[in-house]
């Protein structure tokens, strides 16, 4: 067997991979050549070496965890993590096991669907006399559909998922946040003339807020519009008028409001 | 050995029907080796937790595509090493010649004795070697790297990284003699026989 030959079969022998034939013949080789003998030494502390190397280069790594693990693949759309998987809750004890985000997925579209219907429909039927109530009046009696009732439903269509959206993100507004868009609408209605600051003035702006104010439980739970009787209590809708303001408010910049 | 024997390829078969307890079993079972591998790969200690997820990802996500051909740790580490591969080619750790970069101080695996003891050696000694080996490591050609790794960190079998790499057994011994001959000769002067 040529040196060379054995040389290249040392770290196989080191790996107790060589066949027994194959072993033999490199082991008696060995024993007796000097030149390969201390080769065998030279890669044999070389592979010590790597070997203590990676072995506390792997000593290092943080133990991965199987939950941050999981929450990746219930955010990966490539993970088909929606379909309906085996034996879900294996939160450890003591926590929340969370629902999928496919589920939440579902159920704000759900939601912001009903808030779009339900804008369009309030939109209907309150628009003639949300713009001219007295066009409205007119137009009730001459039996004739007023152009406005049709108009905002195709703009009602575009905002409704802007507000949608923010009923999704369950952030309730702030009361502050909800006058301002009160009296952004109040303006607009008062004319370009009226002072900006007029709404937020104690006499004007408390008019104009108990009016047009949402109700508490809406400012507080955007959720509940979906099951307010919105059609029985059309009458009492004051409210849908900030939310309107609010849609425009949202689409355009701050040029009075979804008008 | 028959792959259906492994009790690793029931388990990725019970996975590829939505078990997720399954999935885990395999995770925890294999996630500590898969993670030590990519430390060994791409050098980062710190990067290696987040490979073995991203292995393990790529897992789930191709869960429907694998069949029981080979034993499931060889399917696994050859998702591994496609993943290291991209991860050394999108970034450049040439730059981290620090081993001691995501190295915990307290840690005890960080003792100077570590890997070969030599009598009066100091520590900043130790710290070279370490940095060297690293280096060299990294500069390994792949299929070198990958081959050596593998046999080092969790000892595989010449057989099973062949499979992993798609080569013979004797390609794997070729590739890791001459990794461990390239190591060999930059490690010059650091060998007990080179002083």
């Amino acid at each position: 067997m040529s040196c060379e030959r054995v040389t290249g079969s040392i770290v196989a022998l080191l790996d107790g991979e060589l066949a027994e034939g194959e072993r033999r013949d490199v082991e008696s080789h060995l024993a007796s050549c000097t030149g390969c003998a201390v080769e065998l030494r030279r890669l044999d502390a070389t592979r010590r070496i790597v070997s203590a190397h990676l072995a506390a280069a792997g000593g290092r790594v943080a133990r991965p965890c199987f939950d941050d693990l999981w929450e990746r693949v219930a955010a990966d759309p490539d993970s088909g993590s929606a379909r309906p998987v085996r034996d879900v809750p294996t939160s450890r004890p003591g926590t929340v096991s969370r629902p999928h985000r496919g589920g939440r997925r579902w159920l704000w579209a759900g939601a912001s669907a009903g808030l779009a219907l339900a804008a369009g429909l309030a939109l209907v039927v309150l628009a003639p006399r949300l713009s001219d109530p007295t066009s409205a009046r007119r137009d009730a009696k001459s039996g004739k559909a007023p152009a406005a009732a049709i108009a905002p439903q195709v703009v009602a269509a575009k905002p409704a998922r802007s507000g949608a959206t923010r009923v999704a993100k369950g952030a309730p507004d702030d009361d502050d946040s909800a006058q301002r868009r009160v009296a952004r609408r109040t303006e607009s209605k008062s004319g370009p003339e009226a002072p900006s600051a007029a709404p937020e003035s104690p006499a004007s702006g408390a008019v104009a807020v108990n009016e047009l104010e949402p109700p508490r439980e809406l400012l507080e739970r955007p959720d509940l519009f979906l099951n307010y009787p919105l059609v029985r209590k059309l009458e009492e809708l004051r409210h849908l008028d900030a939310v309107l303001a609010d849609h425009g408010a949202d689409d355009q910049p701050d040029d009075g409001g979804a008008g | 050995m028959d792959p259906s024997a492994d009790p690793d390829t029931a388990l990725m078969l019970r996975v590829q029907e939505g078990d997720r307890e399954a999935f885990r079993t395999l995770f925890e079972k294999h996630a500590g080796a898969v993670a030590r591998f990519a430390a060994g790969f791409v050098g980062s200690a710190a990067r290696a937790d987040e490979l073995a997820q991203d292995v393990f990802l790529q897992v789930f996500r191709t869960r429907e595509r694998y069949e029981p051909r080979a034993k499931f740790s060889t399917w696994l580490y050859t998702i591994a090493h496609n993943l290291c591969l991209n991860e050394v080619r999108r970034h450049d750790y040439r730059t981290r010649v620090d081993p001691d970069a995501d190295r915990d101080p307290d840690d005890p695996a960080w003792d100077p004795t570590d890997p070969v003891p030599r009598e009066g050696e100091s520590y900043s000694a130790q710290r070279e070697l370490e940095a060297r080996v690293a280096e060299l490591i990294r500069e390994l050609p792949d299929a070198q790297r990958t081959a050596l790794v593998l046999s080092r960190v969790e000892e595989l079998r010449y057989q099973q990284i062949g499979e992993i790499l798609s080569c013979s057994e004797q390609a794997v011994k070729s590739l890791i003699f001459r990794a461990t001959q390239r190591l060999k000769a930059g490690l010059k002067g650091y060998l007990e026989d080179d002083r």
